[in-house]
């Protein structure tokens, strides 16, 4: 992205902070006035010492300079505090943005991306920034005072200074400028050999087991050597050229200061200058250096930056296709369910929904039989409304649910998989999934409602209790009962039990079934189950084979037919045609 | 081991580099000094009548151009150190992490062990390394001072005194900058960690309709995290300042010491200069001693954390002779000794428990002879994995023994490699590379064109047939972080499922073809996906496995030739009448 677009995108969270950013330029510049103000110091220390001036009058410049130095000190210290707040205010409400607009992406986009790489957008290059944000307008504006001011001050000690000083200043910026290709290039190759080295260890931690049983530890440890290699390789060459772009503009800048030396002994000799002058001159070239290595910096982070500011505003650029509807509410109670000619696929050309057709009447189970494949979990996206169909509607209650608000529709849809999603945090946080208006006494009635008082009284703490990050401490079904107090919570009209057993010992399994009844009373629920055990409780059943229905009807009377797919299911008793 | 030691011993291996950076920094460190008192000298004969002040000015000049050459040499220097020192701690800690059982949880999630291979060797060994230079920075900043008191001894106690305190209040600063560094990384890793979760369950949060409330939850983690890093950043603030401006105070005070000696006419503009420009100098030097004074009490805190996955510290710093090559030769492929060819297969009431259930297998024996296929069947959690897994080493037994061929295995973990079985896990892992890499895992591909049977020859050909050739780059199934020059993710059951054949396959073949061994383990070959079944049925037509026995572990009610079940972690049957019954279909299976 141009730099333009670079800065317009930062001045949208920096606008809000406008003040503060007045405040942090006045400090900075304030700094930099007492900085040019030293070498007229130095002068008049130099030149009154010379011309044999008493003590007191010598003392005075002596003094500001200490009290200036002094000064000084406060003037940074605050000013970096201030671009450090400024900072924080402004990435951080960059990263909510980016987390809400992340958040509310399609599940077909989180598929493409994992939560590792969205992470190093969120947090990482927003990190990045941060440097940026804080320092870039405040340290280039004070860097282009300063120079100006020793330029001002070298011309008005006649035109030759300040010509040499002007040309020093030129000579400085062109290889400043020359240069900063040469850093950016030097960089380029070493973030994506680290990555790949990173990547390459975090994989083979990972697959420790497989990399032991094939007895290829050595060849891993190898190949880590060899990663290590070409990065260092990378690393050196990177060095060299950024000390040579360095280095060069530390040539200029001691060729400036050269120059400064030769014109001062001409002019001294001349009898046009002063010693204090001469040192004065000497030393306005000195400060020359610094606003200009400042700059040059600044100009490498903001390469940096652009380059992470050039993914935050593509993903920002990303929008859901799954949107809200124009507002139609849903009734309460329990939800018929209707699918009617659905067609679905997620390539084109490879037909994962054909036509499906069918209806559920409120209050009614249906279990949903079909092998990996069949398009059964597929038919549960399109229910929650994860994806919309090519052709054809899916209704609740007769609605059709793109005419819904997602909000009102996954209020009234519940859906639990095998995946809980369980958070650092306490139990009570996890069962109302951070919503602060969800009471103890509601968590605790919803507990009893589904017959697990008991097993709650394990939780210490009670709804204190810390879960371990990613649900640890508790087995696969202990986190499906927390998934079922969850779902209770919030009362949905249609509940989906995606493959929810899959995992579970058998000792759970007792007491989430339990649970599993009361939480369906009263409700409408589709269950796909792992075990046919499971969908017993269904009223009705659907078989589904490469995306169409090849069976459909009350399971009663399917368990009676011994031809029927499901008796034969019941009694191959193969449950990998399920799974 | 302290600190100091465990520099030491890094330096210990790397003393070229060492010397050549301290050669090389110490040279453009002096450099710098002698342009500073080349301008003093400039200043001093100026008033004269003689050339002398240009010659000043040339050595000022030439003396700071050399400087800058100087640096190539540390830079070079201090590369191989660095270069040197943290491959030596990452593969030492990858060797760590390779030495505990396989299957036996890391004591740190991989993203915290990723951040320790990153991070953490890169802090420990980069500030480890500079140490030198800040030895280099004090021996100069002494010299400077040494020269100062020449001119004026009670200007240099002044700017000794000055920067001395500067220097301790530097040292007060960073330690509070350590204690605060590690709360910034606690929350940037609750942000991070906070993140990561929402991120991996947004299905659940968009369904259950609790995303503004999970947002509201990150704002707070990051206001939480934005309190403690404005803390050190204060700090970081007061430092910089107290670093960059600092010799500002101490030439400040020189200056009004200097001033009454200006008026007396003791002391020169020239003398002047030189400390000015000294003082300056020795300011910033103070800076990288202080950083590295800091960096060096913190380094206890990466040494320990490293050292926690290498398995201590002196696993941490074992000389490991690395060879800095690019290319990667393959290994050479296992040698089957006569010694190896199993007859029987022993195991005498073996246990283990995990330590967090307390689950596992108790007392459990039994005896496999050669050529024969056992299923272990079971309920979920009744410890079928559990056995194979500690059978193989992958989990340390806490009792029992494991015989081979009437030999106690002394060390499971090490002897159960290839070419002695051919083991692929539950969740087979498929590395990031492609196909070929996967399945060869470091063997030389030059004869590894299958040759054993028309059966095996038509597996690989229906391999190289899939979508995308083998040679491809392929994604790994788990990692977050790996390229993404694949785009499709491989788990099996979602959008990614037509690459679970592969995984599956190339983990077979990386087990049972190229490394065929004497016993094969195979955990659930058909889990995931149903497609695995077929394939599973191929398999078993080729007949790629070795020439010893197989051991499955499947799901109760599965058809297989079964020999043991084991059920609530004990050996509750074997060959009763359902055995025998998928005895008959596996035999028939076997031989079509």
């Amino acid at each position: 992205m141009s730099i333009y677009g670079a800065l317009r995108f930062l001045w949208t969270y920096l606008k809000p902070l406008s003040a503060r950013l007045l405040l942090l330029v006045t400090l900075m510049l304030g700094a930099t006035g007492l900085r040019l103000l030293f070498p007229q110091l130095l002068r008049a220390l130099v030149d009154n010492a010379l011309a044999g001036a008493t003590l007191m009058v010598l003392l005075v410049p002596a003094g500001l300079f200490l009290a200036g130095a002094a000064l000084i000190q406060v003037l940074r210290v605050s000013a970096i505090m201030l671009s450090e707040r400024i900072a924080w205010a402004a990435t951080n409400s960059l990263r909510f943005d980016l987390a809400r607009h992340v958040l509310h992406l399609d599940i077909a986009f989180h598929k493409e991306h994992t939560p590792g790489e969205l992470i190093e957008r969120v947090d990482g290059d927003v990190t990045t920034l941060a440097g940026f944000f804080s320092q870039f307008i405040g340290q280039v504006g004070t860097s282009l005072v300063l120079i100006l001011g020793v330029l001002i001050f070298l011309f008005a000690e006649g035109w030759l200074p300040g010509l040499v000083g002007l040309g020093s200043f030129l000579l400085n910026a062109t290889v400043v400028l020359s240069v900063s290709s040469i850093t950016v290039k030097a960089w380029s190759g070493i973030r994506a050999s680290s990555a790949e080295m990173f990547s390459f260890v975090e994989e083979r931690i990972a697959g420790r087991e497989e990399v032991k049983a094939s007895g290829a530890a050595s060849y891993v440890v190898r190949g880590l050597v060899g990663m290590s290699s070409k990065h260092w390789r990378l690393r050196l060459r990177a060095r060299f050229l950024e000390s040579t772009a360095s280095n060069l503009t530390v040539d200029a800048w001691v060729l400036s200061q050269f120059a400064m030396l030769l014109l001062s002994f001409f002019l001294y000799r001349n009898g046009s200058l002063t010693l204090g002058t001469a040192m004065m001159l000497f030393f306005y070239a000195d400060l020359l250096n610094e606003p200009i290595t400042t700059i040059r910096e600044q100009m490498d982070e903001l390469q940096r930056a652009r380059a992470a500011l050039g993914r935050l505003v593509s993903l920002k650029a990303v929008s859901p296709s799954i949107t809200d509807g124009e507002g139609t509410t849903l009734a309460g109670g329990p939800l018929a369910v209707t699918a009617d000619q659905v067609t679905f696929h997620y390539e084109e050309g490879r037909p994962v929904l054909n036509g499906l057709s069918f209806h559920l009447q409120p209050g009614q189970v249906l279990g949903l039989l079909g092998r990996t494949g069949s398009g059964k979990s597929s038919l549960i996206r399109l229910l929650c409304r994860q994806y919309d169909p090519q052709a054809g509607a899916v209704q609740l209650a007769g609605i059709d649910i793109r005419r819904l608000r997602l909000d009102d529709l996954r209020s009234r849809v519940g859906l639990i998989t095998q995946e809980v999603g369980l958070f650092g945090g306490t139990l009570r946080e996890n069962l109302a999934l951070f919503n602060q208006n969800v009471t103890d006494q509601q968590i605790w009635a919803a507990v009893a409602g589904l017959g697990l008082t008991e097993w709650f009284g394990r939780f210490e703490e009670g709804l204190d209790s810390r879960i371990g990050p990613a649900g640890g401490g508790l087995s696969a079904g202990e986190a499906q009962l927390l998934a079922l107090v969850r779902l209770s919570l919030r009362d949905p009209g249609l509940i989906i039990l995606d493959e929810f057993t899959a995992r579970i010992d058998p000792v759970t399994e007792a007491l989430l079934q339990t649970a599993v009844d009361r939480l369906l009373a009263g409700r409408t629920a589709i269950i796909i189950a792992h075990r046919l055990t499971t969908v017993e409780r269904a009223d009705q059943i659907l078989v589904l084979e490469q995306g169409e229905i090849v069976e459909w009807g009350p399971r009663a009377g399917l368990a009676q037919d011994p031809l029927s797919h499901y008796s034969q299911l019941r009694n191959a008793g193969r449950e990998e045609v399920l799974a | 081991m302290s600190g100091f030691s465990f520099v030491r011993r890094l330096y210990g291996m790397m003393l070229p580099g060492a010397l050549l950076t301290a050669l090389g920094f110490g040279a453009g460190a002096g450099l710098g000094a002698v342009g500073a008192i080349m301008t003093s000298r400039f200043f001093d004969t100026l008033p004269g009548t003689t050339q002398v002040p240009v010659r000043y000015a040339i050595a000022f000049l030439v003396a700071w151009v050399v400087s800058m050459l100087t640096e190539y040499v540390w830079l070079y220097g201090i590369t191989l150190m660095d270069r040197f020192s943290t491959t030596l701690l990452r593969v030492n800690m990858l060797q760590g992490i390779y030495r505990r059982p396989g299957a036996l949880p890391l004591s740190v999630t991989p993203g915290e062990a990723i951040t320790r291979f990153r991070d953490d060797v890169q802090e420990s060994s980069f500030q480890s390394n500079r140490f030198i230079m800040s030895l280099v920075h004090l021996g100069v900043s002494l010299g400077m001072f040494a020269y100062l008191f020449t001119i004026q001894p009670l200007l240099a106690a002044i700017g000794l005194a000055t920067v001395g305190v500067i220097f301790l209040i530097m040292r007060r600063i960073q330690q509070k900058i350590v204690i605060y560094r590690d709360k910034v990384m606690e929350r940037t890793e609750a942000v991070t960690g906070y993140l990561g979760e929402i991120f991996g369950a947004v299905a659940v949060l968009q369904v259950a309709g609790a995303v503004p409330d999970a947002l509201r939850r990150f704002r707070e983690v990051n206001q939480a995290r934005e309190e403690v890093a404005l803390r050190e950043r204060l700090q970081w603030g007061l430092l910089h300042a107290i670093s960059q401006n600092g010799f500002y105070l101490g030439l400040g005070l020189v200056i009004l010491a200097a001033a009454p000696m200006l008026a007396r006419g003791e002391f020169t503009p020239g003398k002047f200069a030189i400390f000015q420009l000294l003082l300056q100098q020795i300011g910033w030097r103070l800076w990288g001693i202080s950083e590295s004074v800091a960096q060096f009490q913190a380094m206890g805190v990466y040494r320990a954390r490293m050292a926690e996955l290498a398995g201590g510290d002196e696993p941490l710093v074992n000389r490991t002779a690395l060879h800095f090559t690019e290319e990667l030769p393959p290994d050479p492929a296992p040698v089957r000794e006569p010694a190896d060819r199993l007859s029987e297969l022993r195991v005498n009431s073996l246990t283990y428990h995990h330590p967090d259930s307390g689950r596992g297998i108790e007392a459990i024996s039994f005896a496999i002879k050669r050529g024969s296929f056992t299923v272990i069947t079971g309920k979920i959690g009744s410890g079928k994995t559990t056995l194979v897994r500690t059978l193989l080493g992958l989990l340390p037994l806490e009792s029992g023994e494991v015989d081979w061929n009437g030999r106690t295995v002394a060390e499971p973990m090490a002897f159960f490699t290839p070419p002695r079985i051919a083991y692929t896990p539950q969740v087979p892992k498929i590395f990031s590379g492609t196909v070929q890499g996967n399945i060869l895992m470091g063997l030389d591909s030059g004869r590894r064109r299958p040759a054993c049977s028309p059966g095996a020859r038509s597996c690989w050909c229906w391999m190289i047939s899939l979508r995308r050739s083998t040679t491809r780059p392929r994604r790994s199934s788990g990692s977050g972080s790996s390229p993404t020059r694949v785009r499709r993710r491989c788990a099996c059951p979602i959008a990614g499922r037509r690459w679970s054949r592969p995984i599956r396959f190339c983990s077979w073949m990386r087990a049972g073809w190229l490394r065929p061994g004497r016993w094969v383990s195979c955990c659930r070959p058909r889990r995931r996906c149903g497609s695995c079944g077929r394939l599973w049925r191929r398999r078993r037509r080729c007949r790629l496995w070795g020439d010893g026995l197989s051991l499955s572990v499947r799901r109760g009610g599965d058809p297989g030739l079964a020999r043991g079940v084991v059920a609530a972690g004990r050996l509750t049957c074997r060959n009763d009448s359902c055995c025998r019954k998928s005895l008959t279909n596996a035999a028939m299976l076997l031989n079509p």
